[in-house]
């Protein structure tokens, strides 16, 4: 259900882009998607093409390029990707489901409340890369 | 185009536009009421039949669920859109602490903001007649986001001390300086103390606003806001607050 809001932002923000920059028409749109933010990918993709539709955008490419999320300590300085503790974590908040709406899917920075430092336990530390899902470019005409 | 804007930005002008006036009521200082003021605020308005909802943006200490008698396990719903408000006595709230539940909540500036900012462009509202905004105390990262998107009046609330006063009136310059209209200052007598003239005097001479509204003390009122009612004691000072801030 995340993902639907996740597509309507993005497909409202291209509509007030267009706007903005004064295009005629969207041919490709670039969305980088961090893995913190647990979306599903073929689900996004599919939603922004039917949004697209809905809000007369017409027929745009979406290209979905996926980042893997890195954290940095602090506290300790130790680095860390999502994929090696993603089941921990995952476990803790969704129980024995692999996947559930959980708070870190609708609102990734709220990630530091859930996890801590693999290294010295503090909550303290910065997501290096893959952050969250961003609109990373827009191609169009004038 | 490349490196283009955060998407969130648009959607929160898209989740505000059915919100006729937004409030804000902070203070600068700790432990005022603010979020007491807000929560009588919002209890009044919704007994006179005004549309209100109730943003929590003090993300590390949360209290107005807790305020509001509203259990700590409650979930954020996610619904095609966005996230549901809880709907507590007639009040549409969003809470971190739908959220995180009990846990402590360690964010630093730049956090803060994308979490307010998340709250901001997923939160159902629908039409509001009021959005009142519990801010947290300080002067930092919550306030400068949510003012940049929220341009309401504000309430600013102080106790009748030397040391609340001195910061309030610190936090009114803060606030007056970025062109932000206080029609109103509340002074909140929690502590249930002489309210010395000396010090009205100064607030009234450093702060002169159109109106100070002064909360009486009153005991029972925890127990009275859990419950969804008012104690009569602060009624008419309630009315009076939103007489000030229509």
């Amino acid at each position: 259900m995340h993902e639907y809001s996740v597509a309507e932002g993005i497909v409202l923000s291209v509509k007030s882009l267009m706007r903005e920059e004064g295009l005629s028409e969207v041919s490709e749109v670039t969305v980088s998607v961090g893995d913190l933010a647990q979306i599903d990918k073929e689900v996004l993709l599919e939603l922004l093409k039917i949004l697209s539709s809905e809000y007369g955008l017409g027929n745009v490419k979406y290209v979905i390029v996926s980042e893997e999320t890195t954290f940095k300590c602090n506290y300790c300085g130790f680095s860390w990707s999502w994929s090696s503790v993603k089941d921990s974590i995952l476990k803790d908040l969704c129980g024995d489901i692999v996947e559930c709406d959980n708070p870190v899917h609708f609102i990734p920075d709220l990630i530091n409340v859930f996890m801590k430092c693999p290294n010295c336990g503090s909550q303290d530390y910065s997501i290096l890369t893959g952050y969250d899902v961003r609109l990373v470019s827009i191609k169009g005409v004038k | 185009m490349s490196g283009v804007k955060d998407y969130k930005e648009y959607m929160i002008l898209d989740k505000l536009r059915g919100i006729k006036r937004a409030v804000l009521i902070g203070s600068g200082k700790g432990g005022v009421g603010k979020s007491t003021i807000t929560a009588l605020l919002g209890l009044r308005m919704r007994n006179l039949g005004i549309s209100v909802g109730i943003l929590d943006a003090d993300l590390h200490g949360s209290s107005i669920p807790y305020i509001l008698g509203m259990s700590s396990e409650v979930g954020v719903e996610a619904v095609k859109g966005g996230f549901k408000p809880l709907e507590i006595h007639g009040i549409k709230v969003m809470s971190l602490r739908m959220f995180v539940g009990d846990r402590p909540v360690p964010l630093r500036g730049e956090r803060k903001k994308e979490v307010l900012k998340y709250l901001l462009s997923m939160t159902l509202w629908g039409t509001l007649d009021y959005l009142l905004i519990d801010l947290p105390p300080g002067m930092g990262d919550e306030q400068l986001t949510l003012m940049k998107y929220l341009k309401g009046p504000h309430v600013v609330v102080t106790i009748p001390t030397k040391t609340s006063i001195d910061v309030s009136l610190r936090y009114f310059k803060f606030v007056n300086d970025l062109g932000f209209n206080i029609p109103v200052i509340v002074i909140n007598n929690l502590v249930n103390s002489t309210i010395d003239d000396e010090l009205l005097t100064k607030l009234r001479k450093v702060a002169p606003v159109g109106k100070y509204i002064i909360i009486p003390y009153c005991s029972e009122i925890e127990y009275s806001l859990s419950t969804g009612t008012i104690p009569k004691i602060v009624i008419e000072p309630i009315d009076n607050l939103i007489d000030c801030i229509r």
